[in-house]
């Protein structure tokens, strides 16, 4: 519905030749194809609290323009990218659960777009099971109501059939959003689930999370234990799978609409690894990225350095195409920006002085480079912390890399003065990694890899958690971590087995 | 309160009636020592000891004449609070209580405050006669203790105030740090500053207290409590009474006052000293961990080297000169937290280096 | 099965086994049912803990030890709800504000303000105050400690704080002023030794006095570790023999094979190794400033007093740095580089130096 309205403005502005001409040459075409795949689609508009969907029922709205992250949602579990062993973790669960009362929840974590739903869903048709979930009804502030709307929901949706199918035996509650007021309050969120779940006929509740602090407020190791919850990992989307995934969803767009051409492998092979194992914002950007011809500088990612190749054609068309150009400018990814500069940082291009070989000017200005992070300085001193390292030869070339990290988050913690000591603080992190390392590694390039330390951070946080709850009579969480915790794995002393595997947790230490 | 001030002493079971604006300390019930800093103000004027200036230029206010706005600025412990309140109690006599306003820290003093509760108490008239018909003076004070720690904010909306209710209200301002106050109210009031008490003078003071408090106190405890308070008579009167409630009836010694005030026996810092003149780190690191466990706090153990390494014959002023530097390298680091451990190990190896070269 | 460390722990001023002249004093003062604000301090596991709950023992009876647990809210100005854990009797109740971390402020108002409002009910024959104990007061923001100083002030009435540290130097000179302190030094070796020996006595195990000195020493005074190292051997090995091996913290031992990989080879490849390392220790809660003194104490066993000078400076230096930045990792990596390339070059000239 939104997209008829949104979309005409949206692909004009966009320089698209689509809408109109697009519209009357292959809307039949489309229409035909769609029905086939909405053919069992009942009209369904969203209900005010709750969505009850049969698993093979996808979104409804007839707009004219669908985002291919939709179109194209794998229906059958053959269509998943997704590892099969995953796929049969999640199918294996749901065949026990109607056996097994005393197992009656799960938790699918994993990062955004590593389709956990998808999954879920598929599963869920494949096995013709139906699911329920919960949506956060919009307008309600108040905490108590949120509360009770949620109760309410999870006792009718466990309880009653549903009135217009029929159909309550193989039905499954899924839940993704998690009320406000509870997320704030993880205790009350424990009393209602461990409540809920204790008589043995109410329906398996499935938890989705992606946010691994929300996982970590509100299943914490004991509800984990209480709740007997079975939790499930999804790892972000590989990138050779999400090549065939790509491939595929624009093979059968091509199918329909032949108005643009082929990406090569090795450009899809960029959007996926800008992507970072996001299968939805992949297809988001490939789908904008082709709209209105193959040759969109959208798509077109600047190149690194070692790709150079591409940079230069890159230049060449879009001096030609100045409308597009600004497209560009405006719908700019933010992500594939942000390994493109990480990139012109870690792997500086110096233009030598023909006078002076002493002297050389930066090909990428570091100014630049700063002035597009003033928003999130953290991130990008973080993930240059994680990567420069790599980069280095020299002991000496670190000694001097390293201070100036440590000088960028001195001036980066001074809260008082952030509005000015980030720029500061940027320019010297993005300057100094560029002119200290003077003896670079030869291999060209390497994967860029996440910064561990906010997980580090959480993790530790955990581990206190852990502490608290394995000794809630310890007041110094240092002594308890420096002095007993160590003495008590050697005592053999006679705990449940799950205060026994949090201290195994504390002690142990990877080589 | 008013009590004390009469009799000018208590005895021990005396209940003191009454209780401070500034809330601190205050009995309700026999039982409890009234805290001996209270107890030993002094009552007059006259009995402050060692700020002439001031002493005089309150004799003049108490013989008649007008009471300028002030300002008082010292270190902590010279009777700067102590100094107002007993000319205001001279002032006023029995109407103290509703002439005086009495604010410190520990109320909160935002802008709201001084709008509030300042400007209500200053709007109030200040009659010059008092309820029996005898004269008093036709003003009222508002004391702000600890003056400093007050916003700029609150005290830029203070200027107005003073300006505007100065005919019927005095103000005197107390901090420790006289540039923490902004220009236009400094100008307004005259400063006084409080000199540190001179050693003698705290003698005696400490000394009549232990007569007066039946406490036995060796003349080499006094003598310590003198020294480390550093001109500060709060803290030693403070230091002496915790000192009498530890040893109960026994006699204190200077062991005592260096355990209550933390200062460290002088011999750990000497043998620290010398262990920095051998070169054997091991025994350094062992010497540094030992006064760790022995839990001395490593700025008070710079603050001893420091003492030591100044007045030292034995040192060349180049040497001595590089270990301050140090010394004050390391209390700065201290000071943001730094490692305890660390920061002396540095320095120690830093003067066994500068030992070693000369 | 309790500890032997809980098992043996002494509740009352007059049995504690060391610092004999200063529980005498403690009864002193609270002798006449009441005491100033009191600040105790000394290193971990030097009995601050048991002394205080000695002395709140004998100014309230064994009432003190019916302890319960209690999870208290608080919710900062910008409506986040903290939540920490408390540990309480009828008379007192124990808090670590520093759990709070940046909101460590408002806990220690919030529960100041509500311990000193609520007067003790059944007054009769019992103190008219409550005692705050909190832990950890050096690792407070300044901010806290602040609000501290001057709740301090406001509630003396109605409630007696007691303060527990590490030591003095983290807590601002305002409130070490305020307070009595009580200087709590760690156990001597004899004393550890006496203790041991004590423990082992009323367990029925006979313990080697070699066995004990060696605790003793390898406990860095620390009595807690000390004790817990002593069972941990029983457990090993019964009964206990003089040359037995004493197990060490797991920390401790992947800490010092973290600077040995440091003195292996000097590279950043070695560098990216030992950082993934000191990813480990932080996520297992190991403090900063023991794993700077750890690897400090191991990587400057081979080198001269010149060198040793020279890395301890970096040592110090970092570590200060640490405390006004936030990203701990890049301090402790950044102290490793400069002693990498300080190491390799002393290296170097030792070799040069030799032809």
């Amino acid at each position: 519905m939104e997209w008829s309205w949104i979309m005409p403005s949206f692909s004009k502005q966009f320089g698209m030749k689509t809408v109109d001409e697009d519209e009357d040459a292959n809307f039949d075409n489309r229409k035909r194809a769609r029905l086939s795949v909405e053919e069992e689609e009942t009209k369904h508009e969203q209900t005010v609290k709750c969505t009850e969907k049969k698993a093979n029922n996808f979104g409804g709205d007839r707009g004219i323009q669908k985002l291919w992250c939709d179109k194209y949602k794998p229906k059958n579990v053959d269509d998943l990218v997704i590892n099969r062993k995953k796929v049969l973790e999640v199918e294996n669960w749901l065949k026990c659960v109607w056996r097994n009362p005393h197992c009656k929840t799960l938790l699918i974590t994993g990062p955004p777009g590593s389709g956990k739903l998808c999954t879920l869903t598929a599963v869920c048709r494949s096995l013709g099971f139906s699911y329920i979930e919960w949506t956060n009804p919009l307008g309600i502030t108040k905490d108590s109501s949120q509360e009770l709307k949620f109760q309410e929901f999870l006792l009718q949706a466990s309880k009653y059939s549903s009135l217009i199918t029929g159909e309550s035996d193989k039905r499954i509650v899924l839940i993704k959003d998690i009320p406000s007021f509870l997320l704030e309050n993880p205790s009350v969120f424990h009393e209602i689930i461990i409540k809920h779940t204790r008589p043995k006929n109410i329906s398996p509740i499935v938890f989705i999370i992606s946010c691994v602090d929300v996982v970590r407020d509100l299943f914490p190791d004991d509800v984990k234990f209480q709740l007997n919850l079975a939790s499930i990992n999804f790892n972000p989307v590989t990138e050779t799978a999400m090549v065939k995934a790509l491939e595929k969803v624009v093979s059968l767009e091509r199918k329909i609409d032949r108005s643009f051409s082929v990406p090569s492998k090795d450009e899809m092979l960029d959007v996926s690894r800008t992507c970072d194992g996001d299968l939805r914002s992949a297809l988001l950007k490939l789908q904008f990225g082709l709209e209105g011809g193959g040759n969109s500088d959208v798509f077109k990612i600047p190149m690194l350095d070692s790709n150079n190749k591409r940079t230069r054609i890159k230049k060449t068309t879009s001096k030609k195409h100045g409308v597009k150009q600004i497209v560009s400018e405006i719908d700019k990814d933010k992500k594939l920006d942000f390994f493109h500069l990480v990139g012109r940082v870690l792997y500086p291009k110096k233009e030598v002085n023909s006078n002076d070989p002493k002297k050389f000017t930066f090909v990428h200005s570091p100014g630049e480079i700063v002035d597009s992070f003033l928003t999130e300085p953290n991130k990008l001193v973080n993930i240059l912390h994680e990567n420069y390292l790599e980069r280095f030869t020299n002991i000496k070339d670190v000694c001097s890399a390293s201070e100036l990290l440590e000088n960028s988050d001195i001036l980066l913690s001074d809260y008082s003065g952030r509005d000015t000591l980030t720029e500061y603080a940027l320019s010297v992190t993005v300057r100094g990694l560029m002119t200290t390392n003077n003896h670079p590694t030869e291999t060209k390039w390497k994967p860029l890899s996440k910064s561990r330390i906010y997980t580090t951070e959480c993790n530790k946080k955990q581990n206190i958690n852990n502490l608290r709850t394995l000794f809630p009579n310890v007041q110094s969480a240092d002594d308890a971590l420096l002095d007993v915790v160590p003495y008590l794995s050697k005592l053999n002393l006679d705990l449940p087995p799950e205060k026994q595997a949090i201290l195994k947790s504390l002690i142990t230490y990877n080589n | 309160m008013q009590a004390f001030l009469k009799t000018g002493k208590l005895g021990k079971d005396e209940k003191p009636s009454g209780s401070k604006a500034s809330g601190k300390e205050d009995s309700k019930k026999g039982s409890r020592p009234t805290p001996w800093v209270e107890k030993y103000r002094p009552k007059t004027v006259d009995d402050v000891v060692e700020q002439n200036e001031i002493v005089a230029v309150l004799k003049q206010c108490l013989s008649g004449a007008d009471l300028p706005h002030f300002l008082f600025y010292g270190p902590p412990g010279t009777g700067k609070t102590s100094t107002i309140i007993a000319a205001a109690r001279q002032l006023f006599g029995d109407m103290y209580k509703e002439r005086i306003l009495e604010l410190n820290a520990s109320d909160d003093r935002g802008i709201q405050v001084i709008r509030d509760k300042v400007k209500v108490f200053s709007q109030l008239t200040a009659s010059a006669v008092r309820p029996d018909g005898r004269p008093c003076p036709p003003y009222k004070i508002v004391i702000l203790d600890e003056a400093d720690s007050m916003t700029h904010a609150a005290q830029a909306a203070l200027r107005r105030t003073m300006e505007k209710e100065s005919r019927s209200t005095r103000f005197c301002l107390i901090c420790n740090y006289v540039s923490c106050i902004i220009d236009p109210l400094t100008s307004r009031c005259s400063k006084f500053r409080f000199k540190p008490l001179g050693e003698g003078m705290m003698h005696s003071r400490l000394e009549l207290i232990c007569r007066e408090e039946n406490v036995k106190c060796e003349q080499a405890a006094l003598k310590c409590l003198v020294e480390t308070s550093g001109g500060d008579l709060r803290r030693a009167i403070t230091c002496l009474q915790s000192c009498a409630r530890l040893k109960g009836s026994e006699g204190i010694t200077e062991q005592d006052v260096f355990e209550v005030t933390g200062v460290i026996p002088s011999h750990w810092i000497v043998g620290l000293l010398k262990i920095c003149q051998q070169s054997d780190f091991q025994k350094l690191e062992a010497y540094v961990e030992e006064l760790m466990c022995e839990a001395y706090s490593a700025s008070r153990v710079l603050e001893q080297l420091h003492e030591i390494v100044i007045k030292s014959t034995d040192l060349s002023d180049h040497h001595k000169s590089v270990i301050c530097e140090k010394i004050a390298l390391c209390s700065y680091r201290l000071q943001d937290g730094a490692s305890e451990f660390l920061e002396l190990l540095d320095l120690c190896s830093t003067i066994m280096k500068s030992n070693l070269k000369i | 099965m309790s500890l032997w460390v809980d098992k043996y722990r002494p509740t009352n001023l007059s049995k504690l086994d060391y610092h004999k002249t200063q529980a005498a004093y403690l009864k002193n003062l609270v002798q006449q049912g009441d005491f100033p604000h009191l600040l105790f301090y000394g290193p971990s596991g030097a009995g601050k803990k048991t002394r205080i709950m000695a002395l709140l023992r004998e100014l309230y009876g064994s009432g003190v030890e019916r302890l319960r647990m209690e999870h208290m809210n608080f919710q900062t100005p910008s409506n986040k709800k903290i939540e920490i854990m408390t540990v309480s009797s009828n008379y007192h109740i124990e808090v670590n504000p520093s759990d709070a971390g940046i909101y460590d402020r408002i806990v220690i108002m919030d529960l100041i303000k509500g311990a000193a409002q609520t007067h003790q009910l059944d007054a009769s024959g019992q103190r008219d105050f409550k005692v705050i104990l909190l832990t950890e007061v050096d690792r407070l923001t300044k901010d806290a400690q602040h609000a501290l100083r001057r709740t301090m002030e406001k509630y003396v009435q109605t409630c007696r704080l007691i303060l527990c540290a590490n030591s003095t130097s983290q807590v601002i000179p305002a409130i070490r002023s305020r307070c009595l302190g009580v200087r709590v030094p760690a156990p001597t070796h004899a004393e550890i030794i006496a203790v041991l020996q004590n423990v082992c006595k009323k367990e029925g195990v006979p313990l080697p006095d070699e066995l004990a000195d060696r605790i003793a020493v390898k406990c860095n005074r620390n009595l807690r570790r000390a004790i817990l190292m002593c069972e941990a051997c029983k457990v090993q090995q019964f009964p206990l023999t003089k040359e037995q091996e004493i197990a060490e913290p797991d920390w401790q031992v992947y800490l010092r094979d973290t600077a040995s990989l440091v003195l292996q080879e000097q590279t950043p490849k070695k560098l990216l190794e030992v950082r993934t390392r000191l990813y480990e220790l932080i996520v297992h809660g190991i403090p900063t400033d023991i794993i700077f003194k750890g690897l400090l104490k191991e990587l400057i066993k081979n080198c001269d007093l010149q060198l040793k000078t020279a890395v301890i400076e970096l040592a110090a230096t970092h570590e200060h740095r640490l405390h006004r930045g936030s990203k701990v990792i890049f301090y402790l990596e950044s102290f490793i580089a400069k002693f990498m390339a300080l190491y390799l070059q002393f290296m170097e000239d030792t070799i040069g130096g030799m032809f």
